[in-house]
């Protein structure tokens, strides 16, 4: 029996109460097979086939199972700048104005540790992704968050509530930005909403950027994922917004390949350099095959731009049915959900099933009812808890088999 | 104004920035060797003995595990568990639990990450802190530095030495204890180790593993031991993991790296295991940086695992062919740097060997820099004027000692043997010039 000195290894400060993540809470609950599983965001539809055909071939090439460019493999930063060169109507330096990550995620992290630091602020809108926090607290900047309100619906209105009815208080916003705010983080379209910020509502936010000479971090994961009568706009495009914005994306939610975990940030040289300083100095390279996979994709689907059989156009037209008919299954129950403009998930208020709220119902939800779902005040800060605690977050990027057996359980509730 | 940029706008007037946008924690990390010397090798399309990965193929086994994990379908594609994949830390417990003598508890010891180097990154971010001492032995793979400098620590350096007489091995580098001892501190957290050592190719041996452990129980210090080599040892040399001396399991992180495990860089996939006590703020800073990793990767390589464990020890092993493979390059390189007057060091294990270029004369022109070292210059001169990549050894000392060691090259020979005969070639050119 090995016996030494008792260490006392403390962990570095930085991390000091970051330990704590709901996922893994939650994944661990929901992994039970018998559980109907519309908790976690991630696909169980197969990807596209070209898309895995490509990972496939990539693989059997020899010289693709070695490292490539540090800040990207050539084939995906120039895939990538063709694609968002389009999109954003300007030309993209594929070497200096893109950084390949690992996922959306990763981008987040480099972003966070190349710009953010102690004595910054950074502005975050609620309901949030949930690693914002911990990332800007790793980054030892403070949080100063502002909440999406529901706007008073007409009550003249006919149709149910939209994510669009829920926005920002102008004089509110303002009054979140100090000498000390360094950036404001937007996600759009929004997880967990579903909303999508109008021209409007993106240009009253790049104005306060502007005034107060702060960054934007704008995560635009789902951006493909926008449903008729919405159109998806980058703050970036914004007069004055391109030189102090980054912009995130991510293949998995772009081609449904969660799994892959590969991402890109986009922006100005004099900002996407310090990310590329922080990538250099933490993964150094992303996975080649996976990143020469993801190029051939693009490839593809940048051909196709526009056009029906492009996968980002069939991928939202084929989630929008599965929107409307989740949200149909929660209204059929006496619910009122939230119809979101994009993304792949939908927020409903769940008093109507009579039950206590928050963390405490999902918990029994999963164990009693077999159905997985995410509290939606995982999304957001302790002062808003009451805000939203009635609220849970239900991902319906699933096959008509899980839906159906959703629909079997919320239909039989009362039972 | 320091830090202000000027854009031009395309509305008319300029657009001010006028307060410094990164963090302070870049500052002094932004150079970087690899990116200037890979661009120079690519642009003179130098034979690349330079950086370190294989040009040949991975095994046939693991790219087949690779293939099978892609079609695998259903959930293949999406996320798996944030800190490893089931069968992957299964196999990986499992194996090194026999290596190391200690029980390893696959969902709480073991973390996979995006190559051995991610790996590192947790460690230090989890268990560095502004004013922690951690030791370095030089020279170092590159990272150590700027991953502590980017988490507030202070580098402390301790010089591997050539010991006095021929100096034809990477066993002839070797620490002194009590200089070793006099660089432990109250405020030393970590010492980093590399073993088998990049550039040197040094294998510790147990006694020197012993030296460093007894010093990290009596200041009750972190070891990092960086073993992404840990396979490929020649002559007999045997690899030892300083978790499994007494006393050291509960204080060590040890890193690994499937890329050169199984010879495919580009996988990036690795792990750092070590008691859970450490693993779980390891696990703190990736669940807050990159939170999962790919999966089927992870898959592919849980394969590749357990089809070596299942033979380890016997001659149908890659874990024993590629090193007898290894052993035959390292010799043949090291046979036709003599012969251009190079001295090379042989190493025990690991990609590269060094090469001392006192004895030789080149003639740098105007376009190679009198001020930079003269490692640097003979680096530069080899790839314009010979056409053959190799990396400057002072690029893994801290910038003090880099100026006392100037005559060491880094060559890596785990290339095909098309790409060393090329190499012999320009040396044996080279020394018919003479």
């Amino acid at each position: 029996m090995l016996q030494g000195i008792m260490s006392t290894h403390t962990n570095a400060k930085r991390i000091e109460g970051l330990d704590h993540n709901i996922w893994v809470a939650l994944t661990g609950l929901a992994a039970d097979p018998s559980v109907v599983n519309l908790g976690q965001g991630f696909p169980d539809l197969p990807p596209p086939s070209y898309i895995t055909a490509a990972l496939a071939k990539a693989v059997s090439v020899d010289r693709m199972n070695q490292y490539t460019r540090s800040f990207g493999h050539p084939a995906l930063v120039n895939a990538l700048s063709q694609v968002y060169g389009k999109v954003c109507e300007r030309p993209i330096d594929p070497l200096k104005e893109v950084l390949v990550t690992v996922g959306g995620y990763g981008s987040l992290f480099c972003t966070m540790q190349a710009l953010v630091e102690e004595g910054d602020e950074v502005i975050i809108i609620e309901p949030y992704f949930d690693c914002y926090i911990p990332m800007v607290k790793m980054a030892g900047a403070t949080p100063v968050l502002i909440s999406l309100k529901l706007v008073k619906p007409n009550p003249k209105k006919q149709s149910g509530l939209t994510s669009a009815d829920w926005v920002l208080d102008p004089e509110e916003l303002a009054s979140k930005f100090t000498s000390r705010t360094k950036a404001i983080i937007i996600n759009t379209p929004n997880n967990p909403t579903g909303k999508i910020f109008t021209r409007d509502e993106l240009q009253m936010i790049s104005d306060l950027c502007i005034k107060h000479d702060a960054l934007c971090f704008s995560d635009e994961v789902y951006e493909w994922l926008t449903y008729k009568g919405h159109q998806h706009i980058k703050i970036a495009t914004l007069p004055g917004m391109w030189e102090r914005t980054i912009t995130i994306g991510s293949a998995g939610k772009t081609f449904s390949v969660t799994g892959w975990k590969l991402g890109w940030s986009i922006g100005p040289e004099h900002l996407v350099k310090h990310l590329q300083t922080v990538m250099q100095n933490t993964i150094y390279t992303c996975s080649t095959p996976l990143q020469e996979a993801v190029a051939q994709g693009l490839v593809r689907d940048y051909e196709r731009l526009g056009q029906p059989d492009c996968y980002f156009s069939s991928l939202a037209a084929e989630l929008e049915d599965k929107r409307d008919r989740m949200a149909a299954i929660l209204r059929e129950a006496g619910m009122n959900p939230i119809l979101p403009e994009g993304g792949y998930f939908i927020i409903v208020d769940v008093t109507p099933l009579n039950e206590a709220y928050d963390l405490k119902f999902v918990k029994w939800m999963i164990k009693e009812k077999k159905l997985a779902a995410i509290p939606v005040t995982a999304f957001c800060g302790e002062a808003s808890r009451s805000r939203f605690e009635k609220y849970i977050r239900l991902c319906f990027i699933k096959r008509d088999e899980t839906l159906d057996a959703a629909e079997d359980i919320i239909r039989n509730w009362k039972n | 104004m320091e830090g202000t940029i000027c854009m031009p706008s395309r509305y008319g007037r300029p657009i001010i920035m006028s307060r410094q946008m990164h963090a302070r924690r870049l500052e002094g990390i932004d150079k970087n060797i690899w990116v200037e010397f890979t661009q120079l090798a690519a642009d003179y399309q130098a034979v690349n003995l330079g950086q370190g990965f294989p040009d040949f193929a991975p095994p046939k086994f693991l790219q087949e595990a690779f293939c099978k994990a892609v079609s695998g379908g259903g959930l293949m594609h999406q996320y798996t568990r944030a800190f490893g994949h089931p069968s992957l830390v299964t196999i990986l417990a499992q194996l090194f639990g026999r290596l190391v003598g200690h029980e390893i508890q696959p969902l709480e010891d073991v973390l996979v990450t995006i190559g051995a180097y991610q790996a590192l990154f947790c460690t230090f971010q989890a268990l560095v802190d502004e004013g922690d001492e951690v030791i370095i032995i030089e020279p170092f793979f590159d990272c150590y530095q700027p991953m502590v400098k980017m988490a507030g620590g202070k580098q402390v350096y301790m010089p591997l030495r050539p010991r006095g007489g021929s100096n034809l091995s990477s066993g002839d580098w070797v620490l002194c204890a009590e200089e070793l001892a006099s660089k432990f501190t109250a405020k030393t957290k970590a010492i980093v180790i590399n073993t088998p050592n990049n550039p040197t190719g040094k294998v510790y041996k147990t006694e020197e593993l012993q030296v460093i452990a007894d010093l990290c129980i009596k200041h009750d210090v972190v070891c990092i031991s960086d073993e992404v080599y840990e396979w490929l040892t020649y002559d007999g040399a045997k690899h030892v993991k300083i978790a499994s001396l007494a006393g050291m399991w509960e204080r060590t992180v040890t890193i690994g790296s499937a890329g050169k495990t199984f010879s495919a860089t580009g996988l990036k996939v690795g792990w750092a295991i070590g008691p859970s006590r450490l693993i779980k703020h390891l696990k703190t800073v990736h669940q807050n940086s990159i939170y999962h990793c790919p999966t089927a990767a992870q898959v592919a390589v849980a394969e590749g695992f357990q089809t070596e464990y299942d033979r380890l020890g016997h001659p149908e092993s890659y874990f024993q062919q590629l090193p007898t493979l290894f052993t035959h390059k390292r010799n043949k390189l090291a046979a036709c740097l003599e012969i251009a007057g190079l001295r090379p060091t042989l190493p025990e294990g690991g990609y590269f060997m060094i090469a001392d270029i006192s004895s030789v004369s080149f003639d740098s022109d105007d376009s190679i820099s009198q001020d930079e070292p003269l490692d640097y210059r003979f680096v530069k001169w080899l790839i314009k004027k010979k056409g053959l990549a190799a990396i400057p050894v002072s690029a893994f000392y801290s910038p003090e000692h880099g100026k006392e060691v100037q005559n060491y090259v880094r060559f890596c020979f785990t290339k095909e043997d098309s790409t060393l005969n090329a190499a012999e070639d320009i040396m044996k050119k080279w020394a018919s010039e003479k």
